[in-house]
């Protein structure tokens, strides 16, 4: 299998101005993912993984650097041309569910084919299907809120996959989700990267999830570290600190 | 996306708040009927007015007033000048003088007006008798209603009486060789008629006759004439008018006395309209308020929508066809409201009209016209009122949209 890299980010840095100051949340990063990984982005809180992943996608433009998706320039597109780009090849799980309320679960998991102009019934029907597929089918005239929260990520999961896109991120897609849930969704998307060569780039806090991961992308004060096992101990020492914080 | 599907959607966000959107839409409809109802009364009473005023040949007379004609009296060689004036299809002829008559064998006069015309004059100017019939030959008469009530006599029972009537007669109207002293303005001449009918009341006691009644008095001359053009449109009533002006006489026109009522009307409408303007801005700001609550409500949906690849363009036309939606269907509901309760009045009036024996009336009118444009003025509310939100709702980034709590 050859190496196709599909998003190589370039030197990326983004500042945000808080109006006094500025802060700098990405320093000059550089990564690469190819078609075959299932990349993991991890890193203490506030390091920067949700900048990094926004930036990939097309929501944030960075101050300097570029991001390529397969040869396209996506900050050289204007804003209308980035969001048909990202509705076309991205996919997008986010940490809390998000859903149109005036919706069923089948017309929000249609909901990327129906804004691309899809026919109404054939974008149900494949909907229907991937319903199907995360076992959730028998709630498609229901509202997604009414659903557990392992349901709706798991909807969410198909909704992101309905259109086929090239690939598919997913900040924290297990943040909110009791162990039982996290491990059936991060079942899903191993077996959606193992089995249906689906590109995938996920943001972590947890670092069990560690070992699926074919590519791991350590981060520290808005770049990637070097010295992986340093971010590693970071992280646990956050752990820790919360946890202490519940203990007293 | 489809327009079928931004419709869908658009109804639905709508829709998602029942009580909120009822409410909305009826604070439009509301609105919008109150300008309908208003503005409608506005012409149906000119309608009204209007109707009173003329009946439909009217439009294409042209009047030659006494008041142009001072003391003279016009003779048939103005008459036949008029009939050479391009589309003039008829000159009818009237005099009237003043006198004073009494019921044959009674001792009371009464001042009176007379008036002789031919019947074609009188058809012209819509004169009818309430009892009896229309004078026709030279010995017979009608009477005005003021007279018996002035008298206090039952209307029926002066028809076949006679009576004898002293004209005064200006000199200018006799001819020549009957003019006995030309030292006098007036010379007073005499004749006995038969009552045949009663006319409606003319605020004085009025005796109607044909011309060839005028024969007995010695009146040779008219003091008005009424013009028939071949058309009521305006071009060519314009162009009898001008050439019944340059043989010197002046001209009255019923069109004349109707732009002017038309002209009040149109103020006392836009006055009406201006009210039921108010309750319409009262419904398009609750409409803002219930889009902009809406938007800040759905600012995490925008986000993601636009997270999952929406344009601009289209989460504007989603806000703005929720707004044209809202304003659109209160309009529709709010014509049909406010022609009905007009309506329903209506029926009422013409029912309590029918019990009381008198003809039915109209109060309000709705043009067809009127009604579209209304159509079209609430979607051009609905259009202001979401263009604020939608833009909003544009320019919101994405990002600080999902983090919106
Ligand atoms: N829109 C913003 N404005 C200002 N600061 C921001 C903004 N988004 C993120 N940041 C800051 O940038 C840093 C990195 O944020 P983020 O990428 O969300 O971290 P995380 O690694 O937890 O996902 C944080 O310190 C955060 O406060
Ligand atoms: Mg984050």
């Amino acid at each position: 299998m050859t190496h196709e890299t599909v998003i190589k980010i370039d030197r990326v840095s983004k500042e945000f101005d808080l109006g006094l100051s500025k802060y700098q949340a990405l320093r000059e990063v550089s990564v690469e993912i190819e078609a075959t990984d299932f990349a993991i982005i991890y890193g203490p809180s506030g390091c920067g993984k949700s900048t990094l992943l926004n930036t990939m996608t097309g929501l944030e433009e960075p101050t300097a650097g570029s991001v390529n998706v397969r040869g396209t320039n996506l900050y050289s597109l204007s804003e209308n041309e980035r969001s048909q780009f990202r509705a076309a090849k991205f996919g997008i799980v986010f940490q809390q569910p998000l859903w149109v309320k005036a919706f069923d679960l089948i017309h929000n998991v249609a909901l990327p084919l129906l804004l691309n102009g899809a026919n109404e019934q054939k974008a149900i029907q494949k909907a229907a299907e991937a319903l199907e597929e995360v076992d959730l089918l028998k709630f498609s005239k229901h509202k997604p809120a009414e659903m557990s929260g392992g349901q709706q990520q798991k909807a969410g999961l198909a909704r992101a996959l309905i259109h086929n896109p090239w690939i598919l991120v997913a900040d924290e897609p297990t943040g909110n989700l009791d162990t039982h849930s996290a491990d059936e969704v991060m079942g899903l998307l191993n077996k959606l990267n193992k089995y249906h060569r689906r590109t995938i780039v996920m943001v972590t806090h947890n670092l069990a999830y560690l070992p699926m991961a074919s590519k791991k992308i350590a981060m520290r004060d808005g770049t990637t570290a070097e010295n992986a096992l340093d971010v590693n101990k970071l992280i646990r020492n956050e752990y820790q600190t919360v946890l202490g914080k519940e203990a007293k | 996306m489809k327009l079928k599907f931004l419709l869908k959607f658009a109804i639905l966000n709508f829709w998602s708040h029942k009580m909120r959107a009822i409410l909305t839409v009826a604070a439009v409809t509301i609105g919008v009927a109150a300008i309908i109802f208003l503005v409608s009364l506005g012409f149906g009473l000119e309608h009204l007015v209007t109707q009173q005023v003329v009946n439909f040949e009217a439009f294409s007379i042209v009047d030659v007033p006494s008041a142009s004609l001072k003391t003279l009296g016009v003779g048939q060689s103005i008459i036949d000048k008029i009939k050479a004036v391009p589309h003039v299809v008829e000159v009818e002829p009237a005099v009237s003088f003043a006198g004073r008559f009494k019921v044959t064998g009674s001792d009371n006069s009464t001042e009176v007006v007379a008036n002789a015309a031919t019947q074609r004059y009188y058809e012209f100017s819509s004169l009818a008798t309430e009892n009896g019939a229309m004078p026709q030959g030279e010995n017979e008469v009608a009477i005005s209603a003021d007279y018996p009530k002035l008298v206090n006599l039952d209307e029926k029972s002066l028809i076949g009486k006679s009576i004898d009537l002293e004209a005064i007669i200006p000199q200018e109207y006799l001819p020549r060789d009957e003019i006995v002293d030309p030292d006098k303005k007036v010379a007073l001449e005499t004749g006995s008629y038969k009552v045949v009918g009663i006319v409606p009341s003319q605020n004085t006691p009025t005796i109607i006759m044909n011309l060839s009644g005028t024969k007995k008095l010695k009146v040779i001359q008219y003091t008005s004439l009424k013009v028939k053009s071949d058309s009521s449109d305006t071009t060519v009533i314009q162009e009898v008018r001008k050439g019944i002006e340059n043989i010197g006489m002046s001209t009255e026109y019923v069109g004349d006395t109707i732009a002017q009522i038309t002209q009040v009307f149109s103020v006392f409408r836009v006055i009406l309209g201006l009210f039921g303007l108010i309750a319409l801005i009262v419904a398009a700001i609750g409409t803002f308020n219930t889009l902009t609550i809406s938007l800040l409500e759905r600012l995490r949906e925008i986000g993601l929508l636009k997270a999952l690849g929406m344009t601009s363009p289209n989460i504007y036309r989603l806000f703005i066809t929720e707004s044209l939606f809202i304003s659109f269907s209160g309009g529709i509901l709010g014509i049909i409201l406010g022609t009905g309760v007009g309506q329903a009045i209506n029926y009422v009036l013409s029912y309590m009209a029918r019990q009381a024996h008198v003809d039915k009336v109209a109060i309000f009118t709705t043009p067809i016209t009127f009604g579209i444009g209304v159509a079209i003025f609430s979607l051009l509310v609905g259009f202001l009122t979401g263009w604020y939100p939608a833009r909003r709702a544009v320019r919101t980034n994405a990002l600080d949209a999902l983090r919106y709590e």
